[in-house]
């Protein structure tokens, strides 16, 4: 992966995370890793297959601080 | 002289009698010897030696021992003063101070309460005004002491509640309650928030510890997901294998979320008669340090998001 697709990547992570919005059917009332990459998922195509993991090891706070 | 015997004037009035002269007995034996500022009268402020008695008797049930110390210096030099020296000191006015510090000292006042604090500045027994100063100090430290040991007391006091109230639920009738109430429970994300793609599958690892059960909590953003896992006779990938209760290798027909997940007890053998969690936790057969693996299938049409966790549980 090219340092501008990960960057990328964790723009559009960090634009998500920005703008989070509770969701009270699957109990998130705050950003959570597993909201992000359902969002993250949603929302683009995810060639990479990121997850969790890959967030927490390639992304910066607060992202990779994400429970 | 003959012991026993007053002494008479040695110089009487030609043809009187001779009178006696001023003497006290200084020993108890008939030792007859005049009374002078030399050998002053000896007198005891009993009324004032009894109190200062009273008062370090109290003070000793309170153990400043430092206090205790000046205390009986204190008595000491009021019962050896001599008799010019004690009318001096106001004996009923330092006795209503004594009997207020006794009665202070006793109910644990302050020692801003004492009055103490008031002793005249022109006090004419300097030794006794000192010894009152000093008396004051330590009973400020004793205050400072007993404010201590009034606070370890109290967690002292909370400490034998909670044991109490523990005890409590221990025994019942007097006897030991052997039920066992107590349970340990840790979790790990085995998957973390990962990503697997339509009609495809991920492995993850797992290893078992010391825990007495181990669950396996599942979420997934996308129905249509069934689990399969090694057991302690196989290790494969390959998902010929179920030895989780209640199985998951029929597609799952809900999307749970991470916060929510849905649970299986992973038994560590495929045992498919078992049809309860009783049952299961017979059949759960866990080695200590064992390594297990569990494949998670993604059978729907769409990415989901899949967060995997290990529970353990002691009791």
């Amino acid at each position: 992966m090219s340092k501008e697709r990960k960057q990328e990547i964790i723009d559009n992570l960090m634009e998500i995370y920005e703008n989070f919005e509770p969701v009270p059917d699957m109990l998130f009332y705050e950003p959570e890793m597993f909201w992000l990459i359902m969002e993250y998922n949603n929302k683009y195509d995810n060639e990479e297959i990121i997850g969790g993991r890959w967030v927490i090891e390639n992304a910066p706070s607060p992202l990779k601080d994400l429970d | 002289m003959t012991q026993g015997r007053l002494k008479r004037e040695p110089n009487p009035e030609p043809g009187e009698v001779a009178g006696f002269t001023p003497q006290h007995d200084t020993t108890g034996e008939g030792d007859f010897k005049d009374t002078s500022p030399k050998n002053p009268f000896p007198v005891k402020d009993k009324k004032l030696a009894d109190k200062i008695d009273k008062l370090t008797n109290a003070t000793k049930e309170n153990k400043p021992a430092d206090l205790v110390g000046e205390l009986e210096k204190l008595t000491d030099a009021t019962k050896n003063n001599k008799p010019s020296d004690v009318q001096k000191i106001e004996a009923e006015e330092l006795a209503e101070k004594l009997k207020e510090l006794i009665d202070t000292t006793k109910e644990n006042k302050p020692a801003e309460e004492f009055a103490l604090s008031n002793i005249p500045s022109d006090y004419p027994d300097e030794a006794v005004k000192k010894e009152l100063e000093s008396m004051k100090e330590t009973q400020s430290k004793m205050r400072e002491t007993q404010s201590e040991m009034i606070e370890a007391l109290k967690n002292t006091n909370e400490g034998l509640q909670k044991t109490n109230d523990f005890l409590k639920d221990v025994i019942e009738d007097g006897a030991v309650n052997n039920r066992l109430t107590g349970s340990k429970v840790e979790y790990e994300k085995i998957a973390n928030s990962e990503t697997v793609k339509p009609n495809s599958s991920k492995t993850f690892e797992f290893e078992i510890k010391d825990e007495d059960y181990s669950y396996i909590g599942f979420s997934s953003t996308e129905k249509k997901w069934t689990i399969k896992t090694s057991n302690i006779f196989y290790g494969g990938e390959d998902g010929a294998s179920t030895a989780i209760y209640p199985r998951r290798s029929s597609n799952q027909d809900v999307a749970p979320s991470s916060n929510a997940p849905l649970i299986s007890l992973f038994m560590g053998v495929n045992n498919r008669e078992v049809n309860s969690y009783a049952e299961a936790k017979e059949s759960s057969f866990l080695s200590d340090e064992e390594k297990h693996k569990l494949r998670f299938n993604n059978n729907s049409d769409n990415d989901t998001t899949a967060t995997i966790y290990l529970i353990r549980k002691w009791t």
